[in-house]
């Protein structure tokens, strides 16, 4: 009987989340990937995580090419990392903040690192180093470290753009060994004197 | 002060032939004084100005970097040194490079010496936290009206181990000599005028260990290693040096060390201190980290906000059609137009953020955009993840 009721429940809701349904998938997606990506996108908005990242992946995989069955499930994939990194973050983080979030878990960051993260930037925003943290672990630094570089300037208070150097930095070290440079001298060494001067 | 112009000539001159290249120019000013005591000079209080000026688009490398120094009686020195390296496209493991450079010095009351080299280097990278070089180059020196020879064979590696990175690197430098047997004492291996012009064949080995890490905002360089020659008595050679930065722009530096004799520029060895600020000239820092460039693709750049939005360029020399495609746009495919020399661009509103986006170039497959690291998508393709701020 309850079962009965609760098929008859989602027939008459159906139609109206279909009608709800972001038109970016409608469009886009074909009628079956549109409604399934739709309920996705609903249940995840119900369970207060950003609806706008899955809307992004359903469309990105149709630009890519991909088909009905991997856009659901790519989708589906990203609500479970959505919810993941909320448990990490807390209910405090915006949108931007948990996709950051997801994008690191899904790198094999663990969420300690996150919390840990968090907990030093006080209210500031996450984004850029959640996103220099994942780039770092993507670009082969060990997680451990990468965590260890990343916490150490959120510990001393530093801006954006500091994460942002320090990403830069490791790019630079990870290009491999050059031969000397001739820029690479110490620090203001001082012209000599002629060999003559006695 | 007289500060002579012509590094920053030569530099200007590069970067004239680099005209219309897409590139970025950055360049610092040291400012500092310290203590100084060269091998073969008298000791002393020195003030001294370094200016740098680098080129950086594609493949090339243009730069200039002098350092001018002022002494108590009004003695004064310059050193300058003006380089180009251009690095062949990767292929598998192994890179290649030529690089050229001039060298000049120029001292109060005494002749200077310029001497032009070119080195041919091949770079091996068995992994992406380690590296070999093997180079090899020949030259001359021209001082006193004569020219000498160089030649130099390098060997080198370096890797990576948990944030710093550690080189170590055996040099090897064959010239000819100026002037008579070498006095006791002298560490450097140079003579001066008025001996006997008479010449002789010399080489110095130079065997370093190197790191070169960051912490709490500073670079931190130190350097170590010994020289070797079997003529002249060995010595321990070293050097450290430190930049913390105090705005984007300014940063405090240092260094101290015990440097050996130049055999290319003749300039002795020496002890010194130095303190002093280190202005930061060119660009502003990015606004965007884009995954790491790597040395055989072409840029890709999003740049600061304006009111009709951020410039989009993409570099794919021989493209006929350059399509974007990102969360920005909803994935929807927006063509970019050819403005130069194999760059395309398009202007979009992209708000701060983490983005994720792709490109398709001749009607190709989606991809990460030249010079970006690709990251593999749920979808069998590659995308690219940048933030922009």
């Amino acid at each position: 009987m309850l079962r009965l009721l609760t098929l008859g429940l989602a027939a008459l809701l159906l139609p109206c989340a279909l009608a709800a349904q972001d038109q970016r998938l409608t469009e886009r997606l074909d009628p079956a990937t549109a409604a399934a990506v739709g309920v996705l996108v609903d249940s995840a908005g119900q369970a207060g995580l950003p609806t706008e990242p899955l809307v992004q992946k359903a469309l990105e995989g149709s630009t890519l090419g991909a088909n009905g069955d991997r856009i659901r499930a790519a989708v589906a994939t990203l609500v479970g990392q959505l919810g993941r990194a909320r448990d990490a973050l807390g209910g405090g983080a915006d949108g931007a903040e948990l996709t950051a979030a997801a994008g690191a878990l899904r790198a094999g960051l663990p969420s300690s690192a996150l919390r840990r993260l968090q907990a030093l930037r006080s209210n500031r925003p996450l984004v850029v180093p959640i996103a220099v943290l994942t780039d770092l672990v993507a670009e082969g630094v060990p997680p451990d470290q990468a965590t260890r570089s990343v916490l150490d300037l959120a510990r001393d208070g530093r801006p954006d753009d500091e994460f942002v150097a320090l990403r830069r930095q490791v790019q630079i070290q990870r290009r491999g060994a050059r031969a000397p440079d001739p820029l690479d001298r110490p620090a203001l060494k001082p012209a000599a004197d002629p060999p003559v001067d006695r | 002060m007289r500060l002579r112009l012509i590094a920053p000539l030569a530099a200007a001159a590069h970067l004239g032939l680099a005209g219309g290249a897409s590139g970025q120019v950055t360049g610092s000013l040291d400012v500092g004084a310290g203590t100084y005591r060269p091998d073969r000079a008298i000791p002393g209080g020195i003030a001294s100005m370094a200016p740098t000026l680098v080129y950086q688009g594609g493949r090339l490398r243009l730069g200039a970097t002098g350092v001018y120094s002022d002494a108590p009686g009004g003695r004064w020195n310059f050193q300058a040194t003006s380089f180009t390296q251009l690095r062949s496209p990767r292929l598998a493991i192994f890179e290649a490079e030529a690089a050229g450079q001039v060298d000049l010095t120029r001292h109060f009351r005494a002749h200077g010496t310029t001497a032009v080299t070119g080195e041919l280097r091949l770079y091996a990278h068995p992994a992406r936290w380690a590296s070999i070089w093997l180079g090899r180059g020949a030259g001359y020196a021209l001082a006193f009206n004569q020219r000498r020879p160089i030649r130099r064979s390098q060997i080198g590696t370096s890797a990576r181990v948990a944030g710093v990175e550690l080189g170590f690197s055996l040099a090897s430098t064959t010239f000819e000599l100026m002037g008579g047997p070498l006095r006791s004492g002298d560490s450097t291996g140079i003579t001066g005028p008025g001996t006997s012009g008479r010449s002789a064949n010399m080489s110095l080995t130079d065997a370093v260990l190197s790191s070169r890490w960051r912490i709490a905002a500073t670079d931190v360089d130190l350097a170590i290693g010994r020289r070797f020659s079997p003529t002249v008595p060995e010595i321990t050679i070293w050097g450290v040096s430190a930049a913390r930065d105090i705005t984007p722009q300014l940063a405090l530096v240092a260094g101290a060390g015990r440097s050996g004799s130049d055999p290319v520029t003749s300039v002795p060895g020496a002890r010194y201190f130095v303190l002093g600020l280190r202005l930061k000239v060119g660009p502003a820092p990015s606004t965007i980290f884009s995954p790491a460039p790597r040395p055989d693709n072409t840029p890709f750049r999003i740049g600061p906000a304006l009111p009709a939005g951020r410039e989009v360029k993409i570099r794919a020399p021989g493209a006929t059609r350059v399509e974007l495609a990102g969360d920005f746009t909803d994935w929807r495919p927006v063509e970019l137009e050819s403005v130069e020399d194999g760059a395309w661009r398009v202007v979009l509103p992209i708000p701060p953020g983490m983005h994720r986006l792709a490109v398709r170039i001749n009607e190709g497959p989606w991809q990460a955009p030249p010079g970006s690291r690709p990251i593999p998508n749920e979808f069998g393709g590659e995308v690219a993840e940048v933030v922009v701020e």
